[in-house]
């Protein structure tokens, strides 16, 4: 085992893309995320790489947009508003079917908002977010340890795809620091990049665009994005349970406020009361399955959020009126962040009901 | 066994210093631990807050409502936290700054060190992080002092390494001052 150790979750976020074997960073500074760049600024030159301080978010995707469409493992990351700068680019990389890792250590909106944790950006990360109806796979770590483990996870995701890949956390997450094991980078068999420009004289003629003007061309390709999406659903769900075997309220809630669950959910369970946690790790594809057996078992479902109700939605499609969903949420801002013991509370509550 | 507390004061008073040095003590002791920062978009100043979870399994929340202890160096901090601490918890107060007249805590133990009079009396006003930190191992066991001193290494740069005695001496006064308050 290597040495553990004790580092900001978005500094191994950092560890992890340089691990997966990132040489390319492109971004442009914004709270409370800039730990990336900057460990990163200081790292890569060394590796033979390269850390672009761009002049926007703007630049920066089609930067990523370029590098990825030389073949190259890259990345850029930003927090909410620069997020919402970079769509334009992702869509041109979904469309273009270009890998790239893209990391939103969100923060508190709409607008310039605030600096504090929020998860405001659900609907726009697994919803398509920029225009053109695509999807990308999105991974919401609640630990230091899986910023390291889901940002090298998103690099690999985004070669077997050809898909960028969103990393989306919060100010917990990312600011807070915990004790992380740097492990070695998983060896998977991955894709030949058959598609890469490779410039003038390297043989036969390779495009990378999203644009597609000839008869049904573009239809065809909608239809295999489309594919490409169902084949994520069928393969690549991640979730977590914590005692939901049993439970009679099943609690769900991603990213950071997971963490504040669960140890409320251990409280209740002291209490008596029989709940349970389940965490989806990949909010797209959503684990709709394996969320609505559990929460169907159980009966009732409590989304936990911190915003005013967006995955809340996913969750009662999920269940498809089979089992009561109800809703906590807390808009973003500076001490909105619930204790274990407010969410305990409205567990309390909540079984009160059953 | 599981520990959490909550250091409070304003920017630069040292209190993310003293979160990080008992984190990576708790790391050297091969506990798990989350260290959760909270401050303003003020360099100096603003408020600035931690909390640490140190613990034998896992951690949970990095987020805690109501801390077990609860350590506060400035008089804004104790009216915002004061009554968040946990029935039957502790709450050490920078006595030199700090007024607990107005908090009706009879439920709780307090502590009083003059913190920032210790720190002038080992010749610097900046090592008040360090005597909190003193105080708190002296009153909770989450980590031997002995861990403490190797996280100093960590916790400082290297440029800082020089000021290590200086801030174990304001550890080993923190310490005897609330062991003193206490009996």
């Amino acid at each position: 085992m290597s040495k553990r150790l004790f580092v900001k979750g978005n500094e191994a976020a950092a560890m992890g893309a340089l691990e997966a074997g990132c040489r390319y960073y492109f971004g442009y500074p914004i709270t409370p995320q800039s730990d990336i760049p900057e460990y990163l600024s200081r790292e890569l030159p060394g590796l033979g790489g390269e850390f672009i301080q761009a002049e926007s978010e703007v630049a920066s995707i089609n930067m990523l947009l370029g590098a990825s469409a030389c073949g190259k493992r890259a990345m850029t990351s930003s927090s909410s508003p620069g997020i919402s700068l970079k769509q334009e680019g992702i869509s041109y990389m979904a469309g273009s079917e270009l890998p790239g890792v893209i990391i939103n250590i969100s923060r508190s909106g709409p607008g310039l908002g605030g600096i504090d944790a929020s998860q405001s950006d659900y609907f726009q990360s697994v919803k398509g977010g920029g225009h053109g109806g695509y999807h990308i796979p999105v991974l919401a770590p609640n630990s230091v340890q899986e910023m390291y483990d889901l940002t090298m996870h998103a690099f690999d995701l985004a070669d077997l795809y050809r898909t960028p890949v969103m990393v989306l956390g919060d100010s917990v997450v990312g600011q807070m620091k915990e004790a992380l094991v740097p492990n070695p980078r998983p060896q998977r068999e991955l894709p030949e990049k058959d598609w890469a420009v490779r410039g003038k004289g390297g043989g036969e003629q390779r495009v990378v665009k999203s644009l597609f003007l000839g008869d049904g061309e573009l239809e065809a390709h909608n239809w295999k994005l489309h594919a490409k999406y169902q084949v994520m659903k069928e393969k690549e769900v991640m979730y977590e349970t914590y005692l939901a075997d049993d439970a009679e309220l099943l609690v769900t809630g991603f990213g950071s406020v997971s963490r504040i669950a669960q140890t409320a959910i251990a409280m209740a369970r002291e209490e008596g009361l029989k709940v349970g946690l389940f965490r989806p790790i990949t909010l797209f594809p959503f684990p709709e399955k394996a969320l609505a057996e559990a929460g169907i078992r159980a009966g009732r479902v409590l989304v936990v959020e911190l915003n005013c109700g967006q995955m809340v939605e996913d969750v009662r499609l999920a269940v498809n009126g089979k089992a009561e969903v109800g809703f906590y949420g807390r808009p973003p801002g500076a001490g909105s962040l619930p204790s274990p013991e407010e969410l305990l509370d409205v567990i309390r509550k909540s079984c009160a009901r059953i | 066994m599981r520990y959490d507390l909550m250091i409070a004061g304003f920017g630069g008073q040292g209190v993310l210093l003293a979160g990080n040095l008992l984190s990576y003590a708790a790391i050297e002791e091969g506990k798990n631990v989350s260290y959760f920062p909270a401050y303003g978009v003020e360099k100096r100043g603003g408020s600035a807050t931690c909390t640490v979870v140190i613990a034998d399994g896992a951690v949970g929340s990095p987020v805690v409502g109501n801390p077990s202890t609860l350590v506060v160096l400035n008089q804004a901090s104790l009216e915002r936290f004061g009554s968040k601490v946990r029935p039957g918890g502790i709450c050490i107060y920078n006595s030199s700054l700090v007024d607990v007249s107005g908090l009706d805590r009879g439920d709780i133990t307090l502590v009083p060190v003059p913190m920032n009079e210790i720190a002038m009396e080992l010749g610097d006003s900046r090592m008040v992080n360090m005597v909190a930190v003193g105080a708190y191992l002296a009153l909770v066991p989450a980590v031997g002092t002995a861990s403490v001193a190797g996280a100093l290494e960590q916790a400082l740069p290297e440029r800082n390494h020089r000021f290590i005695p200086a801030n174990l001496k304001a550890i080993e006064a923190g310490g005897a001052a609330a062991r003193q308050k206490k009996a």
